[in-house]
């Protein structure tokens, strides 16, 4: 056979020991060809399909983990919020006042939530809660389905004992206050207790995903690719040493495509790796227990609404307070942790101000920045350190509650921007199909115009 | 806002808490006050009639001295009370049409609260010369006994044994049939409709369990003589307001408790109408501070002249007429000198 030169001739020392090992394979060179032709194109061509399968694959997992890991996560927590901020609201309004003034209640309707921020309509937090409710269906899974229908049917079933509380309370009927207490325990008992393990399934969800793009599949697919640039080389060097040829064009743009595929698929997956493995180690763990915190706060403020508005008993202040000290014990180590338990401190005073009079709490000093009377600080009887804002359970609970909410959002952004990352690294599904196909095709075609000659 | 908590703050909620069980469990004879059921105790029961024994004699009372009027000896409570220039009455404010908030007023008003206005009348010449000070039932006894209240004028009965040192009674000024509130369109007309039973629609037997509900917990119904046999489900809770819930939701068939509160409830939704013949009766009266037979005398004097007067039947045709139909009229008093 002669050495003739297609893209040019190699020393004769390499390639007598390519011949040597070429023609160590007990196959005629047609058949050898034809072999080596299908397993390029097998390998390449498989390659380019696991590593596409596994690159949708993440891509799915990462929209997974936004929408229905995080999304149904965030949505819990602010449907849990808004409930207990709107079921406060109502309790201590109607509980209280009997009849709510007409400006807190704001109308139903478009823009209801918008239009109702803040104390001058509470039923802005119901509305926002429905809506809430409509959104997270739109992202949920099916595993999500009787916790949404438990949300649905209870929450209607709460709206109405509401009204019908409202609408009691409005004729002076007493038992209004009774169906207020069933609809506290729907709030409670059903709606809350749903959303939270609703939440912590949003948050299982995150955490998979995490650990799943950055677990082993990933490098099932590098390592595929890999095996087709080895293989394709291995064929390359087979056929030359048949031949006595080397470097047909066909396979170096197989190589290249293949290798592109390569260097592409493990860039995006070590950056995806990196990004969502550091989101598993830390920024799930401080998203969960931002949510826990909030909950828990939220939880406080129904005990101190039957501690303090709804004139419960002494077992309902212990409730309260054993509660309230073991979350701000138990708030991790985090930016705003003296924040939120001075916060939490102030609450605490608070209530325990309205409730026994006396305002010592252990751990907690007294905030001088309101008038325990609630009087005007201005009439020269009062201490002048003092604004003539009351020292309000109400408020102090908003205020320490937007303090855990905050750190709800910046735990929620953090992690969102890590998706984010996660999802910008996401390589096209389509591209590595592409060029493993391309390579196939090119690499079985560079094979066979080597071997044409030989029958 | 709560009240601190008192040193016999403890002892006297004891007290109450019996006080009131007592009450509302109508006045048996069991004698297991550590045992018996509180007013909080919820649930269901169906255990037949056990047999109660009620108090058959009508409590007594101090006999009056003379009619009451302005001129009191001094030292006394009533004097107390003159210098002050008001009484003050210790109320609840759920039991509309006997103490219950007026919703086009905001003020407490009823039956009872007459008959207590009627005594600030005689002391004070001034019927308005009252303070009304809503409470809980569970807070009255430490009302009285720390002097935060002249006299309750509350839903309740008297207990049976009479308590010996935390409180002391008028003569009873109201006799209060338990019966039952039951839908006015509905099938249940008296209580032996109560029963639960069986009917054979076509081949399939049907059990038709009727349902009733129990302010104050199970014990206050589910012995009472009078309940059909098979007895209904009871279904007790807490609180009475909570028993109206049930009704109005289809829960129970019936509330079955003292004429006095269903008035109150029926007072609240149009639907519900007092029925049943009773099932047991209780006397009402006023509960005093312990320690003072002089008021307790002069406060029987005004509720004699309340009986006799025809003030007493207007009040009833004023609050609790439409409710409960016609009186027999007040019960007589019967006094221990």
């Amino acid at each position: 056979m002669a050495a003739t030169a297609g893209t040019g001739a190699v020393p004769g020392a390499i390639l007598g020991r390519i011949e040597g090992v070429a023609w160590r394979v007990p196959l005629p060179t047609r058949r050898l060809v034809v072999v080596l032709a299908v397993g390029v194109a097998g390998s390449l061509a498989g390659s380019g399909i696991v590593a596409a399968w596994v690159t949708s694959r993440h891509a799915g997992t990462i929209a997974e983990a936004r929408a229905s890991g995080l999304g149904v996560a965030d949505a819990a927590a602010d449907f849990h919020t808004r409930l207990a901020t709107y079921d406060a609201d109502a309790a201590a309004i109607l509980v209280t006042d009997g009849v709510e003034d007409a400006e807190l209640r704001a109308p139903f309707g478009d823009g209801a939530y918008e239009a109702a921020r803040g104390r001058a309509g509470y039923d802005g937090d119901l509305a926002r809660a429905a809506q809430v409710l409509a959104e997270v269906g739109l992202v949920a899974e099916e595993a999500d389905e009787a916790d949404l229908r438990t949300l649905t049917d209870r929450l209607v079933r709460y709206t109405g004992v509401v009204e019908t509380a409202r609408a009691n309370a409005a004729q002076g009927n007493p038992v209004a206050a009774a169906y207020l207490d069933q609809a506290r325990h729907i709030a409670q008992e059903d709606l809350m207790a749903t959303a939270a393990h609703l939440r912590r399934s949003g948050e299982q969800r995150v955490a998979r995903a995490a650990n799943d793009v950055g677990g082993p599949i990933g490098a099932v697919a590098v390592a595929s690719l890999v095996l087709a640039l080895v293989v394709l080389l291995a064929a390359s060097v087979l056929v030359a040493g048949r031949t006595r040829r080397l470097v047909h064009p066909a396979l170096l743009a197989a190589a290249a495509m293949a290798g592109t595929a390569l260097v592409l698929v493990a860039a995006g997956f070590w950056t995806q790796t990196r990004v969502l493995q550091a989101a598993a180690t830390e920024d799930v763990e401080d998203f969960v227990t931002a949510n826990e915190t909030a909950f828990e706060l939220t939880d406080l403020r129904i005990t101190e609404i039957a501690a303090v508005v709804a004139g419960g008993d002494e077992s309902d202040y212990s409730r309260f307070a054993t509660g309230a000290r073991r979350l701000s014990e138990r708030i991790p180590d985090r930016p705003d942790r003296a924040e939120l338990q001075r916060a939490l401190c102030n609450y605490r005073i608070d209530v325990q101000r309205a409730v026994r009079g006396s305002e010592t709490v252990a751990g907690c000093e007294p905030d001088e920045a309101c008038d325990p009377d609630g009087t005007d600080g201005t009439d020269g009887t009062d201490d002048p350190e003092e604004t003539d804002e009351a020292c309000d359970p109400d408020e102090s609970f908003r205020l320490a509650n937007s303090v855990a909410v905050d750190h709800v959002q910046r735990t929620t952004t953090a992690l969102r921007e890590r998706i984010d990352a996660a999802d910008a690294a996401t390589v096209e599904p389509g591209m590595p199909l592409v060029l493993g196909l391309g390579g196939a095709v090119s690499g079985a075609g560079g094979i066979l115009a080597r071997g044409r000659r030989y029958r | 806002m709560s009240p601190a908590v008192h040193p016999g703050a403890v002892r006297r909620g004891v007290a109450a808490a019996v006080l009131v069980t007592t009450w509302m469990a109508g006045c048996t004879r069991v004698d297991v006050p550590s045992s018996l059921p509180g007013r909080g105790e919820e649930g269901t029961s169906r255990r037949p009639s056990r047999g109660t024994a009620d108090c058959d004699e009508p409590p007594v009372s101090l006999r009056p001295i003379g009619p009451p009027g302005p001129d009191v000896a001094p030292g006394t409570v009533m004097s107390d009370i003159r210098g002050e220039g008001r009484l003050r009455i210790g109320v609840t404010d759920d039991a509309i049409g006997f103490s219950g908030v007026d919703p086009t007023t905001g003020e407490v008003a009823g039956f009872g609260v007459d008959l207590a206005r009627a005594v600030a009348d005689a002391l004070l010449g001034d019927p308005d010369a009252v303070e009304l000070v809503t409470m809980t039932h569970n807070e009255q006894l430490d009302a009285l006994g720390s002097g935060r209240v002249d006299l309750v004028a509350a839903p309740g009965a008297v207990p049976c044994p009479l308590p010996d040192d935390d409180v002391a009674f008028s003569t009873p000024y109201f006799t209060a049939r338990r019966r039952m509130l039951v839908a006015a369109d509905g099938p249940i007309a008296s209580f032996a409709d109560l029963a639960t039973r069986t009917r054979a629609p076509g081949s399939v037997e049907q059990v038709i369990d009727r349902r009733v509900c129990a302010p104050g917990g199970v014990a206050t119904v589910e012995g009472a003589d009078g309940l059909p046999d098979p007895p209904p489900l009871v279904v007790g809770v807490p609180e009475v307001a909570d028993c109206l819930v049930l009704l109005q939701q289809g829960q129970v068939d019936a509330v079955v408790a003292d004429e006095v509160t269903l008035a109150g409830l029926a007072a609240q939704d149009p639907r519900l109408r007092v029925r049943g013949d009773a099932l047991g009766s209780r006397p009402y009266a006023l509960a005093l501070p312990p320690g003072a037979p002089a008021w307790v005398r002069y406060v029987n004097a005004v509720l004699e002249d309340v009986r006799v007067s025809g003030a007493w039947a207007d009040a009833y045709e004023r609050w609790l007429a439409d409710a409960l139909g016609p009186s027999a009229g007040p019960p007589d008093p019967a006094y221990a000198d």
